[in-house]
C-alpha cells in the first residue's frame, strides 16, 4: 500500500483538515466514476461521492491500513449507490419526471456509438454485477480486493463479474453490435 | 481445445487483464471455430466500448463540500483508534501475567498451596447480616402480634377521652396532629427525617414506637427520592424485597 495514502490517512485521523482535502482530491474521480456508472444520474452521483465521503472520514479510524485504500472506499461508495437504487425502487415517483428524460431518453433510441451501446448495457445489469464488474474492469481491483471491499467469497466476485460479460455480450448481440452468436452464451 | 474450454480460457484471459487475440490457444482454437471466434472478438468490442466510455468530471469544489459537509456533522464519541489496542493489550497482559504465576507457584510441587478460588470477601458477612436482619424481624413481628395497637395507645393515652380510631387515640397520646403522626412499622428501621418517641408499652410490658414526623420534613418530602425513601423505609416492603431477592 502506497505510504502516502496511510500518511494521509493519519494526518486525516489527528484532525488535519488540509489532509482531508487532500485525500478528497486524490480519490474524487474514482469514486464519483464508481457512482456515476452505478447510477447514471450526475447529480445523485454527485450527492453520493460526497455522502460517500463524508461516511469515510467519520469512520477512517475503522479501515484496516494493513489493506489497500481504494477498495474500502469504494465499497462504502458502491453500497451508499445501492442503497439508493434500492429507495429508487421503491419510490419510483421521487425521481422527477424531467430528471428521467434528460437522462436517459436516449435510452430506446439508437445509440450512436459503440460507449453508448455499452453504457445502455451496463444499466441492464444487476446491481452487484455491475459493482463487481466496475470494480474489475473499472478501477482494475483484483478479485481478493474486491471480494474484500465486498465482503463476499472471492469466487461468487469472480462469478459476477463473468456473468456481468457475458450479459453484457448478449445484449449487445441482440442490439446487433456485435455478431448474434448461434448458440446461447455458455451460463457461468 | 472444445468450445467450453475455449470459453474458460477466455475467462482466464480476461481475469489476468491480457489480450484474447495474444493467446496462441485461442487463436488456435478460433481459426477452425467460428462461433468462439465470434465470441472472442465480441469480448474484445465489450471492452473496447467499455474503455470508451465518457466520464463527466467530477465537480472540482468536490473536497470542499465533503470537509464542510464533515465539519458540520456531529460527531459520535468514538474509541480513538489507539484505544482499543491498549486495551486488548492491558487484557492480555493481565490475563499472561496471571498464567505465569499460576505456573510459578504449582510447577514445583506446592500445588496444594494454590488457591484459584476467589477469595471469600464479604459474602458470608452479607449472609450472616441478613439472617441476623431477618431474624429480628420476624422477632419485632411475633412481638407486634402480642400487642394490639389499640391497647398499646388506650394505655399511652389513659388520661385522654378514648375514642374507637387507634391511629387518633395514638395522636393524643403524643400530643401532635393526627397528619404528623407515623406508625413505626415492625422491623423497619426508623425513616429518615423521623423521630423516634418513647416506646408505648402495651399489657405484656412490650413496647412499640410511635414515631412523629420532624419539622424539617413538614409539609412533604422535599423529592420524588425521598418520598420513595421513606414509602420504602416506613411500609414492609424492603422485608418483601430482601425475601424475594433470597429466593
Amino acid at each position: 500500500m502506497s505510504d502516502d495514502v496511510r500518511e494521509l490517512v493519519d494526518r486525516c485521523l489527528r484532525g488535519d483538515q488540509s489532509a482531508m482535502l487532500q485525500l478528497v482530491d486524490t480519490h474524487r474521480g474514482q469514486v464519483f466514476g464508481l457512482c456515476y456508472r452505478m447510477l447514471r444520474h450526475r447529480q445523485d452521483a454527485e450527492d453520493v461521492t460526497q455522502e460517500s465521503f463524508v461516511r469515510a472520514l467519520k469512520s477512517l479510524h475503522r479501515w484496516d491500513s494493513e489493506r489497500e485504500f481504494l477498495p474500502w472506499l469504494l465499497a462504502i461508495a458502491g453500497n451508499r449507490c445501492r442503497t439508493l437504487l434500492s429507495t429508487r425502487k421503491r419510490q419510483p415517483a421521487a425521481t422527477s419526471l424531467v430528471e428521467q428524460v434528460s437522462d436517459k431518453a436516449h435510452e430506446h433510441a439508437a445509440a450512436k456509438n459503440l460507449a453508448e451501446e455499452v453504457e445502455l448495457a451496463l444499466e441492464t445489469l444487476r446491481e452487484e454485477y455491475r459493482q463487481a464488474f466496475l470494480l474489475f474492469h473499472q478501477h482494475e481491483l483484483s478479485y481478493q480486493e474486491i471480494s474484500e471491499a465486498l465482503d463476499c467469497p472471492l469466487g461468487t466476485v469472480k462469478t459476477w463479474v463473468h456473468r456481468a460479460r457475458r450479459e453484457l455480450i448478449a445484449r449487445l448481440a441482440q442490439r446487433g453490435v456485435v455478431q448474434e452468436f448461434k448458440n446461447e452464451v455458455r451460463r457461468v | 481445445m472444445k468450445c467450453d474450454e475455449f470459453e474458460s480460457h477466455l475467462d482466464e484471459i480476461l481475469d489476468e487483464r491480457r489480450r484474447p487475440e495474444w493467446d496462441a490457444q485461442l487463436r488456435e482454437h478460433s481459426a477452425c471455430c467460428p462461433r468462439c471466434r465470434d465470441l472472442a472478438s465480441a469480448y474484445g468490442v465489450l471492452l473496447e466500448g467499455f474503455r470508451s466510455l465518457k466520464m463527466p468530471e467530477c465537480p472540482a469544489d468536490m473536497s470542499t463540500r465533503v470537509l464542510e459537509s464533515h465539519l458540520a456533522r456531529p460527531r459520535l464519541a468514538l474509541p480513538a483508534k489507539a484505544a482499543l489496542p491498549a486495551a486488548a493489550a492491558a487484557a492480555l497482559f493481565s490475563t499472561a501475567a496471571a498464567v505465569l504465576v499460576a505456573v510459578f507457584l504449582t510447577r514445583d510441587g506446592r500445588r496444594e498451596q494454590v488457591a484459584f478460588v476467589s477469595p471469600p470477601i464479604s459474602q458470608p458477612a452479607v449472609a450472616q447480616a441478613k439472617v441476623k436482619q431477618i431474624e429480628q424481624i420476624k422477632f419485632d413481628l411475633e412481638q407486634w402480634k402480642k400487642v394490639p395497637l389499640v391497647g398499646a395507645v388506650f394505655a399511652s393515652a389513659a388520661d385522654n377521652d378514648k375514642s374507637t380510631d387507634p391511629y387518633e387515640e395514638l395522636a393524643k397520646g403524643t400530643g401532635r396532629s393526627l397528619a404528623n403522626v407515623v406508625l413505626r412499622m415492625p422491623g423497619v428501621a426508623v425513616p429518615r427525617g423521623v423521630r423516634p418517641l418513647e416506646p408505648v408499652y402495651g399489657p405484656e410490658g412490650v413496647g412499640v414506637w410511635p414515631t412523629h414526623m420532624s419539622d424539617e420534613l413538614r409539609p412533604v418530602t422535599e423529592s420524588v427520592t425521598e418520598t420513595f425513601d421513606l414509602i420504602l423505609d416506613t411500609l414492609p416492603v424492603t422485608f418483601w424485597a430482601s425475601n424475594t431477592r433470597d429466593s
